[in-house]
C-alpha cells in the first residue's frame, strides 16, 4: 500500500520515467470524461492533472477568484511549470470551472498540443450517443495526426482491455471494502484510484494485482470505527481521508471522481469500438453536472451506502462548486430517508486544519453516542 | 503657492502641507471611522499649527482616500491612484509602478514618465491582504499590529494559511490557536498569505519597474520581503509611506 | 485618445417607443401569471433556442428564468432578499446562480412578483449549454410542481472551429428537437401545426434582423440609444409570445424611430463625449450606475451580451457591424421542419448565453470587444466580475488583460450576481467609476 502512496506523491516522476523510457508522448487531462482509452490507443500515456493545495499567487490575473481553487489550483501547477513534462493536454468537458483552467492553460502554458471533447451533459438522452461517437471520430484523427499513429482497431481493443481490466481490479478492491473489517483504508483506497490516473495503466494493473494478492495476508486493521462515505467535489487530496480516519473513522465507499466514479462502470464492447467508449463515458456514475435530468445520483448514492453499510457521509465541497450546491438537498433527502445523516465541509485549496477536525470529530461523536 | 493635500482612511487620516513644493509639516491620526470628518478638522488643525500658518495662507487643499468627500474645506478632490502616481514620481522620478496598500484599499498603479495612468488595479472586495487584514489578525494573536513584523522573524516553521478569503485565513488561524502552534509562526503565515494575495494581485497588471511602495503595510517588513520575493523586484519605500497619498494630493494641489 | 475639455450638447428627446415597449413587456409578464385565466399554457422554462416550437402546439405563456431572476431582482430588493433565502434555507448554495435562486425561491414561497401566485406550469423546458446551473434549473422546478420536464442538450467545443464538429452539434440539435415535436403533442394532446410553428419561426426571424439593425445603428455618433434602454427593448427579441407579429411590429416602429433620430443627430445622452462598452448582464437592481457615468459624459454604447438577449449582426469587412442577413433573405429553404429548426437555431442559438457559453472562448470574446469597441468608437469597457453568475465571470480575467494590452482602459466591479443584490456595494462601484474616468483624465461635468 505504501507503493501506491510513493507513486501519488511522485506522480510527475512516473510520467516522467515513462516518456524517458518509451520516448512517446504524455497527455495531461483536467476531468475524468475524458475517453482515455482513445489517448492509450494513440500510444500516449493519459495523466490526470493535479493540484498540490499550497496558497498560489500566479492564477489571479487570468481566473477570477470565484473560480474554484481546484481549478485554479491545477492551471497554477501549469503556469509555475510542474507540467513542463506533458506534450499536450485534454479536457472532456465537465464543468466551467475546469473549463476555464483548460482555456487558460491553452493561452499561458506552452504546453504543444491541446484538445477539446464536446461530451453531452443530458447524457440518458437517446441522441447523446450517436453525439459523443461522432465526436471521437474527430478525436481520434486529431490524436493520428498528431502523433503520427494511426489508431488501429487492435489498438482500441488493446487499450479497452487495459483500462477495463483496470477498472474490474479497483471494483475488486473495492468489493473488500464492504467488509466488518475492510482491509484497506479510505486514504489508501484514493491512492490507488490517484496512482492508476498518473500512470501507464497496465504497470498499474500488475501492482494491483500484486495487491490484491497480498491483502489476506495483511495484518487485522482492527475496528473500523464509524463507517463513512465521502461524496462531493472533486478533491485529490488523500490527506484529507487520513484525517478522517484518525479520528475514529473509516471511509468505506466514496461518490467522487477521484474515486469509484473514475471505475465503477467498464466498456462493453461492441463491433463499434468508438460507440463502446462513448456508452461507457456517458453511462459513468454521474457528476452533478451530467445528472441534469433524471436523478441517477440519488438512486446511486443510496445504493453504495446500503452496500456499504455506511453510518454517516460527508460531502467535501469544494469552495463556490456550483454544481455540487446544486445538488445538497436532493442527495441529503435522499440519505436522511436512510437514517443516514450527511455533514457538508467547504474546501478552500489548502489541505484543511483545525477546523475541519473539530468539525468532523463532533460528527464521529454523533454515532458513538448512539452505541452507548 | 502653498498648497495641502488630506487624505481620509477608513484608520487614519493624513495631510501635508507645502510651499512650492518644499513639504512644511505633516501630520497624521486616527480617524475614528464614524467621525471621520472631524478628525480630518483636527489633523488639518494640527498640521497648520505645525506649518504656522493660519487656514487662510493655503491657496488649496485637496482631498483624497476613500473618506475624500468627508472634507468639507478642500477645495477639490482626487482619486486616489492619481495622488499616487503624482506622489511616486515626485519621491523617486524613475518610478513607474506604485503599490499602496492601506486599511481598506489596495491598488497597483502602471504609468509613464508623464504620470499618464496606463493601468491599474484596485483589490477585490475581499479583505485578504488588506491592511484591516493584518490589524484582525494582530488582534487574535494579540500582538500590537507593529509587532507582527518583529515577531514573525522569530518564526522557527513555515505553516501555510488560505491566502484567498480572510474568513477562512481567520479560521485557519485559530486553528492554529488551537492546536498550540507557536505565535511567531502564525505570525509569519499571516504575513505570508498578505504577501500572497497582494502579489496575486500585482500580478494581475503587468508592472514596470521602479516600483514603489506606498500605504501603512510597508511598514510591516516582512510583508514588504515577502512580497519583494515574490514579485522578483526591487520595492521603493519613502520615508513616510503612510502619507504618500496626502503628499501626492498635495502636489497636485499645487499645481493648480 | 484625446478628451475634449468642453462639450457640444446634443440634441435629445425621449423614445416614443418606450412607452409601447413597456406595455409589452409588462403583458409578457402579466400573461404568464395569469395564463389559466386566460385559456393559455403556461410554460416554464428557459427555451432560448426552441421557444418558438411552441406555437406549434397552440397559445402558451412562458416564464424564462433569467429574465424572469432578472425582473425579480429589479422590480423588488425586498422580494429578491426573500427569495434568494428562502432557496438557501432549503440547503442550495449560496454561489448557485442568482437568478436561479430568485426563480427557486419564488415558486418555493409560491409567490409572482408581480402578485399572485407563482403559476404552475404545465411543463418544463430545458435547454442546457448555457450554462452549468441553467443546466440544472428546470430539474428542480419540475420536481417541485411534478410536472414532465423536457431537456434539449448542447455541448461546446474550445477552437479551432471545425465545420465537421458544427454538423455534428446542429444534428445532435435538430434530433432532440424533432423528439421535443413528439414530446409536446404527447404531453399537450394537441397535433403540432406545422404552419403556425413555420410562421412563427420566420417571424422571429425577421425581429431578430430588425433588432440587429436598430443595435447596429448604436454606432453613430452621438449614440440614439443609450444601453439601459436597450436591455429594455432586446428582452423583446428573446422572449417569446404567440402573439409575435405584435412583436414584429414593435421593432419595425423602434427601427424607423432610431433611423429617424441618427438622421437628425437626436442623442440619447446630451453630454456625450465618451463612449464605453460591456459585456455580461450589468446589476438589474443598480442601473442608475449608467446614469451616474453620464455626469463624465459617459455613455454605455453597446453590449455583446444585447446578441445573446435578442439580436443578430455580422462583423462587416470594413470593421463595422452590420445587421446579419437570416436565412428568409439569404434564400434558404424553410418548408420542413428540419429545415426550420436548423435557421431557428444557427440565428437564436446566441440567445440566454454568457460569455461562458460553450464555444466562447475568451479570446473571441476579447476580439468581439475589440472589433465591437472599434467599430462603436468607444473608449473604454467595464467588465463585471459576477461571484455566482460563473457564465458570466468566465473568461473575464483573460478579456480585459486582452483589452488593456489593445489600449482600451477596462475596468472590474464585483458582485454576486445581477439578479442578487447581496453584497453589492454600492459607494464602492461609484468610487471605483471615479477612479476609472479620472484616471483617463475626465472630471465630472458641471451641469
Amino acid at each position: 500500500m505504501e507503493r501506491f502512496r510513493k507513486l501519488v506523491e511522485n506522480r510527475h516522476d512516473s510520467a516522467k520515467d515513462w516518456k524517458a523510457k518509451t520516448g512517446r508522448k504524455v497527455l495531461g487531462y483536467l476531468c475524468t470524461y475524458l475517453p482515455e482509452e482513445l489517448v492509450y490507443a494513440a500510444g500516449v500515456l493519459p495523466v490526470r492533472l493535479l493540484c498540490s493545495y499550497e496558497p498560489e499567487d500566479v492564477t489571479e490575473r487570468y481566473m477570477y477568484g470565484s473560480f474554484c481553487p481546484l481549478s485554479r489550483g491545477i492551471l497554477a501547477e501549469g503556469l509555475k511549470g510542474t507540467y513542463s513534462y506533458l506534450d499536450g493536454i485534454g479536457y472532456g468537458e465537465g464543468c466551467m470551472h475546469l473549463r476555464h483552467t483548460f482555456g487558460s492553460w491553452r493561452l499561458h502554458v506552452p504546453t504543444p498540443y491541446n484538445y477539446y471533447v464536446s461530451v453531452p451533459s443530458y447524457v440518458e438522452s437517446p441522441r447523446a450517443k450517436t453525439m459523443l461517437r461522432g465526436e471521437l471520430v474527430v478525436f481520434k484523427k486529431d490524436l493520428e495526426e498528431w502523433t503520427g499513429n494511426a489508431i488501429t482497431e487492435q489498438a482500441l481493443d488493446h487499450a479497452i482491455e487495459v483500462y477495463n481490466t483496470n477498472r474490474r481490479l479497483m471494483r475488486q478492491v473495492y468489493e473488500l471494502r464492504r467488509a466488518d473489517k475492510p482491509p484497506i483504508s479510505g486514504a489508501e483506497a484514493m491512492e490507488m484510484v490517484l496512482s492508476s490516473q498518473t500512470m501507464d495503466k497496465e504497470e498499474h494493473n500488475r501492482l494491483l494485482m500484486e495487491a490484491i494478492d497480498n491483502l489476506p495476508k495483511r495484518k487485522d486493521r482492527g475496528d473500523p470505527g464509524v463507517r463513512v462515505m465521502l461524496l462531493g467535489s472533486e478533491t485529490n487530496n488523500p490527506s484529507l481521508l487520513r484525517l478522517v480516519e484518525s479520528l475514529g473513522a473509516t471511509v468505506v465507499i466514496d461518490d467522487l471522481c477521484s474515486g469509484s466514479r473514475y471505475f465503477w462502470n467498464e466498456v462493453i464492447p461492441q463491433e463499434d469500438r468508438l460507440l463502446a467508449i462513448a456508452c461507457r463515458y456517458l453511462d459513468r456514475p454521474r457528476c452533478p453536472v451530467k445528472d441534469v435530468r433524471y436523478r441517477r445520483r440519488t438512486a446511486h448514492i443510496p445504493q453504495l451506502a446500503e452496500d456499504y453499510n455506511i453510518q454517516g457521509a460527508v460531502m467535501t465541497l469544494q469552495k463556490y462548486c456550483h454544481p455540487h450546491q446544486c445538488d445538497c438537498p436532493a442527495v441529503k433527502s435522499a440519505l436522511s430517508k436512510r437514517n443516514i445523516p450527511i455533514h457538508f465541509i467547504e474546501l478552500d485549496g489548502t489541505i484543511p486544519s483545525g477546523e475541519f477536525q473539530a468539525r468532523i470529530e463532533a460528527f464521529i461523536e454523533m454515532f458513538s453516542a448512539e452505541v452507548v | 503657492m502653498i498648497s495641502a493635500g488630506i487624505d481620509v482612511g477608513i484608520k487614519t487620516v493624513k495631510a501635508v502641507i507645502l510651499r512650492d513644493g518644499q513639504i512644511l509639516a505633516r501630520r497624521l491620526a486616527l480617524s475614528g471611522g464614524f467621525d471621520r470628518a472631524r478628525s480630518a478638522e483636527q489633523v488639518w488643525g494640527k498640521v497648520l499649527q505645525a506649518a504656522g500658518l493660519p487656514p487662510a495662507d493655503v491657496n488649496r487643499v485637496i482631498a483624497t482616500g476613500t473618506g475624500k468627500w468627508d472634507v468639507r474645506f478642500a477645495n477639490d478632490y482626487v482619486v486616489e491612484p492619481l495622488a499616487d502616481v503624482r506622489a511616486a514620481l515626485w519621491l523617486f522620478p524613475s518610478a513607474r509602478s506604485v503599490i499602496d496598500i492601506g486599511a481598506d484599499q489596495a491598488r497597483v498603479v502602471r504609468f509613464d514618465v508623464n504620470g499618464r495612468i496606463l493601468d491599474y488595479v484596485l483589490n477585490q472586495k475581499c479583505a485578504a491582504g488588506l491592511g484591516t487584514f493584518a490589524e484582525t489578525m494582530a488582534r487574535t494573536l494579540e500582538v500590537p499590529l507593529e509587532k507582527m513584523s518583529e515577531l514573525s522573524l522569530k518564526s522557527q516553521r513555515e505553516v501555510l494559511i488560505n491566502a484567498q478569503c480572510a474568513v477562512f485565513a481567520e479560521l485557519d488561524v485559530v486553528s492554529l490557536i488551537h492546536n498550540n502552534t507557536a505565535k511567531a509562526d502564525i505570525a509569519r503565515a499571516v504575513n505570508d498569505a498578505i504577501a500572497t494575495k497582494l502579489s496575486a494581485m500585482v500580478g494581475e497588471i503587468t508592472v514596470e519597474k521602479d516600483v514603489v511602495l506606498f500605504g501603512g503595510v510597508a511598514s510591516n517588513i516582512e510583508v514588504v520581503n515577502s512580497l519583494k520575493k515574490r514579485l522578483g523586484v526591487d520595492l521603493l519605500i519613502p520615508e513616510k509611506p503612510a502619507l504618500a497619498g496626502a503628499l501626492g494630493a498635495g502636489l497636485i494641489a499645487a499645481a493648480g | 485618445m484625446t478628451i475634449p475639455k468642453t462639450h457640444r450638447k446634443w440634441r435629445t428627446r425621449p423614445l416614443e417607443c418606450w412607452q409601447k415597449a413597456k406595455e409589452l413587456r409588462q403583458r409578457f409578464y402579466q400573461d404568464a401569471a395569469t395564463a389559466r385565466e386566460q385559456g393559455k399554457t403556461p410554460v416554464e422554462g428557459q427555451p432560448f433556442v426552441n421557444a418558438e416550437l411552441l406555437c406549434g402546439v397552440g397559445n402558451f405563456t412562458t416564464e424564462f428564468w433569467t429574465p424572469l431572476g432578472a425582473s425579480i431582482a429589479a422590480a423588488s430588493n425586498e422580494f429578491s432578499r426573500q427569495c434568494i433565502n428562502e432557496t438557501q434555507m432549503r440547503g442550495y448554495g449560496c454561489d448557485t446562480c442568482g437568478y436561479v435562486r430568485n426563480v427557486w425561491g419564488a415558486m418555493f414561497l409560491n409567490l409572482h412578483f408581480l402578485g399572485g401566485e407563482f403559476p404552475r406550469p404545465d411543463f418544463v423546458l430545458e435547454e442546457g449549454g448555457s450554462c452549468d446551473i441553467q443546466n440544472k434549473a428546470g430539474q428542480v422546478i419540475a420536481e417541485h410542481f411534478g410536472v414532465p420536464l423536457f431537456h434539449t442538450d448542447l455541448t461546446g467545443y474550445f477552437c479551432p472551429a471545425n465545420a465537421e464538429r458544427d454538423e455534428i452539434r446542429e444534428e445532435y440539435w435538430i434530433g432532440q428537437t424533432l423528439d421535443e415535436i413528439e414530446w409536446l403533442e404527447k404531453v399537450t394532446g394537441r397535433k403540432f401545426d406545422d404552419e403556425k410553428f413555420s410562421e412563427t419561426v420566420k417571424t422571429g426571424l425577421r425581429i431578430r434582423t430588425l433588432a440587429g439593425e436598430v443595435f447596429t445603428l448604436n454606432q453613430n455618433i452621438p449614440a440614439p440609444l443609450d444601453q439601459k434602454s436597450m436591455y429594455s427593448f432586446f428582452i423583446l427579441g428573446a422572449l417569446v409570445r404567440s402573439e409575435q407579429e405584435e412583436t414584429l411590429r414593435f421593432w419595425e416602429m423602434l427601427r424607423d424611430e432610431v433611423k429617424e433620430r441618427v438622421a437628425n443627430h437626436i442623442a440619447a445622452v446630451a453630454t456625450e463625449r465618451y463612449r464605453w462598452i460591456e459585456e455580461a448582464p450589468p446589476p438589474w437592481y443598480f442601473l442608475k450606475y449608467y446614469r451616474y457615468m453620464e455626469k463624465y459624459g459617459a455613455v454605455c454604447v453597446g453590449s455583446p451580451y444585447v446578441q445573446t438577449i435578442g439580436c443578430h449582426w455580422r462583423w462587416g469587412e470594413d470593421g463595422t457591424y452590420h445587421p446579419r442577413e437570416n436565412p428568409l433573405e439569404l434564400g434558404w429553404p424553410l418548408n420542413t421542419r428540419e429545415e426550420l429548426i436548423r435557421a431557428m437555431f444557427v440565428v437564436n442559438r446566441g440567445r440566454g448565453g454568457g460569455v461562458g457559453r460553450h464555444g466562447a472562448t475568451p479570446e473571441a470574446t476579447a476580439e468581439r470587444l475589440l472589433s465591437m469597441a472599434k467599430a462603436f468608437n468607444a473608449d473604454g469597457a467595464i467588465l463585471p466580475l459576477w461571484r455566482s453568475g460563473i457564465g458570466y465571470a468566465f473568461g473575464m480575467r483573460e478579456v480585459a488583460l486582452k483589452l488593456t494590452e489593445a489600449g482600451i482602459p477596462t475596468m472590474h466591479y464585483e458582485g454576486s450576481q445581477p439578479g442578487d443584490k447581496t453584497d453589492f456595494d454600492e459607494a464602492q462601484v461609484l468610487d471605483r467609476l471615479d477612479v476609472f474616468m479620472e484616471s483617463q483624465g475626465l472630471r465630472k461635468l458641471e451641469d
